[in-house]
């Protein structure tokens, strides 16, 4: 019995000894966790909160200018004791209410309108498009003179600034009904009727939503805008004030108070649209 | 027999042209009948105008001369004798299962709500979905939602079903899945059925008489009678008549494809 020997060949594959491959990290955007997201997030607001609060403290910066942390706090408490903050706040969630109210109403039914008759659409579309695209806020004098400097010619005011992007967005997602969707209508015998309440107003629901959330941060620059400049009443005439005597800490207060309200809204507007429309891709 | 459920006379469709102030002639002349209780396939090039005639018996496009008669009626508009299935399923996305099939028996008028239902979830049932009425159409695969497509046609139950290319746009196994359902649903209802395709192998398995329409302007140009029974299994695949009756029809086809492209 002879052995046999095989020789291998000597392996040539792989990079030569001692020369290090290089490496490069492929790319990837994994998703932050939720619970990073909060933590950071937080972290920054408390963060520059208590430098703000050092920097006044220590005298970095003029806290009758700045103010502080504490100061807008004091002022907080100040405000409610002498009675003024709460009934403040009723006006300006009263003027907020009344006037997005209306000009959600009015936006829903003009829009739907101006959607579905192209008659309608004929007629009120220069109006719209003239107003929607000039500066409201110019008319603000003329809305004094016209409805007076009181609750009246604020509430113009809101519904002026509000309203547009409401009609606007619904007349658009009335109009884009789906062709496939209403030629089976027409196949199963649909009516008019039945095509814009069954398959044009649901169809509509995520141009209405985005709509009414514009609708509603529009209208919260209406209120402060006409409680700036007319009559001085509410929140809003709170901060014109508080600026003009150079309480910072009172004119920081109720512009803290504006955010929070606008936050607590938008995230409520979520909220229920998630709701409205979870037939879309969840 | 009876007199046929469909008859279509010397057709003429034209739509209004970009370029020129003559109309164009989509179909000229087109003549067609559908036997109770049959199903009829068209199949043509694509832009024949075979879903335009699909179209006219539906109602939903008017014609410029000729005459169409469905159970007896003229057509002239969208009407109880018919219904259709579209090639997209065209659900509504905000809709279940179950609200997409009671659509059509909605439109139709004077059912009662009770009987929508019972009406919708038994079709739900004969194409294989119950235990999905409550599912949104994004949740549910393309096969499944031309089950509901299927489902809200053949839930009124109107005597003549009008289907475009139902099929065209599944994978090659689920159409052969769907095929098989629509064999079995087709003799589940008795319903007379217009098919349109321009799958020759399809055209084959469904039809009991293919009609082959010529490229634009379309009109029939060849009308062919199956040679198999009611009974429709895939062993008919296998069939030399089968084989025989392809080749025929591809050279058809091919033909005037070719006058297209010359």
């Amino acid at each position: 019995m002879s052995a046999v020997t095989i020789e291998t060949p000597p392996a040539t594959a792989g990079p030569a000894p001692g020369r290090r491959r290089r490496t490069r990290k492929p790319a990837s955007r994994s998703a932050l966790s939720t619970r990073s997201r909060l933590l950071l997030g937080g972290a920054g607001l408390v963060g520059v909160i208590a430098l703000w609060e050092i920097a006044s403290r220590l005298g970095w910066v003029d806290p009758l200018v700045a103010s502080s942390p504490s100061g807008v706090a004091t002022s907080a408490v100040d405000l409610i004791e002498n009675g003024t903050l709460l009934p403040a706040m009723g006006s300006t969630l009263r003027l907020f209410l009344i006037g997005f109210g209306i000009s959600l109403g009015a936006g829903l039914i003009i829009g739907t309108l101006c959607g579905w008759y192209q008659r309608i659409d004929a007629v009120l579309d220069p109006w719209i498009s003239i107003l929607y695209a000039s500066p409201r806020i110019a008319f603000l004098p003329l809305i004094a003179v016209w409805f007076g400097p009181g609750f009246l010619g604020q509430l113009v005011v809101v519904i002026l600034i509000a309203v547009f992007p409401i009609i606007i967005n619904v007349a658009s997602g009335v109009r884009a009904i789906d062709r496939d969707h209403l030629r089976m209508a027409q196949s199963f015998g649909a009516t008019n009727r039945d095509v814009l309440l069954k398959i044009a107003l649901p169809g509509a629901i995520p141009a209405v939503a985005s709509g009414i959330k514009q609708g509603m941060m529009q209208g919260l620059l209406g209120v402060v805008v006409a409680e700036y400049f007319l009559g001085n009443t509410g929140i809003g005439g709170l901060i014109f004030q508080a600026g003009l005597m150079l309480r910072t800490g009172e004119a920081l207060l109720g512009a803290v108070i504006f955010a929070a309200a606008a936050l607590a809204l938008s995230s409520a507007l979520r909220k229920v649209e998630s709701k409205l429309d979870r037939w879309r891709t969840a | 027999m009876a007199d046929p459920i469909v008859r279509v006379d010397d057709l003429v469709v034209s739509f209004p042209s970009r370029t020129s102030k003559t109309p164009v002639e989509v179909i000229s002349g087109a003549d067609l009948t559908v036997e109770r209780g049959s199903c009829v396939v068209i199949i043509g090039p694509s832009g024949c105008g075979k879903s335009t005639i699909l179209s006219c018996i539906a109602g939903l496009t008017p014609y410029a001369g000729g005459s169409i008669t469905v159970d007896g009626d003229r057509v002239d508009g969208p009407d109880d004798h018919s219904s259709v299935v579209f090639q997209h399923a065209s659900l509504l996305p905000w809709r279940t299962v179950l609200g997409n099939v009671e659509f059509g028996l909605e439109s139709r008028r004077q059912i009662p709500k009770k009987e929508i239902r019972a009406r919708a979830m038994e079709a739900i049932e004969a194409v294989g979905l119950a235990g999905y009425e409550d599912h949104h159409p994004h949740q549910i695969s393309g096969g499944m939602q031309q089950r509901v497509n299927l489902a809200r046609a053949f839930a009124v139950r109107a005597p003549l079903t009008l289907m475009d290319e139902p099929f065209g746009a599944l994978d090659a196994l689920t159409k052969e899945l769907m095929q098989d359902e629509l064999i079995r649903l087709m003799s589940m209802v008795s319903s007379s059925t217009v098919f349109i395709t321009h799958d020759i192998r399809e055209a084959i398995y469904l039809g009991d008489k293919i009609l082959v329409m010529s490229a634009r302007p379309g009109t029939i140009i060849a009308e062919f009678d199956s040679p198999f029974g009611a009974d429709r299994t895939r062993a008919m695949t296998e069939d030399r008549r089968f084989d025989e009756l392809e080749s025929s029809l591809r050279d058809l086809l091919g033909h005037t494809t070719e006058e297209v492209l010359t």
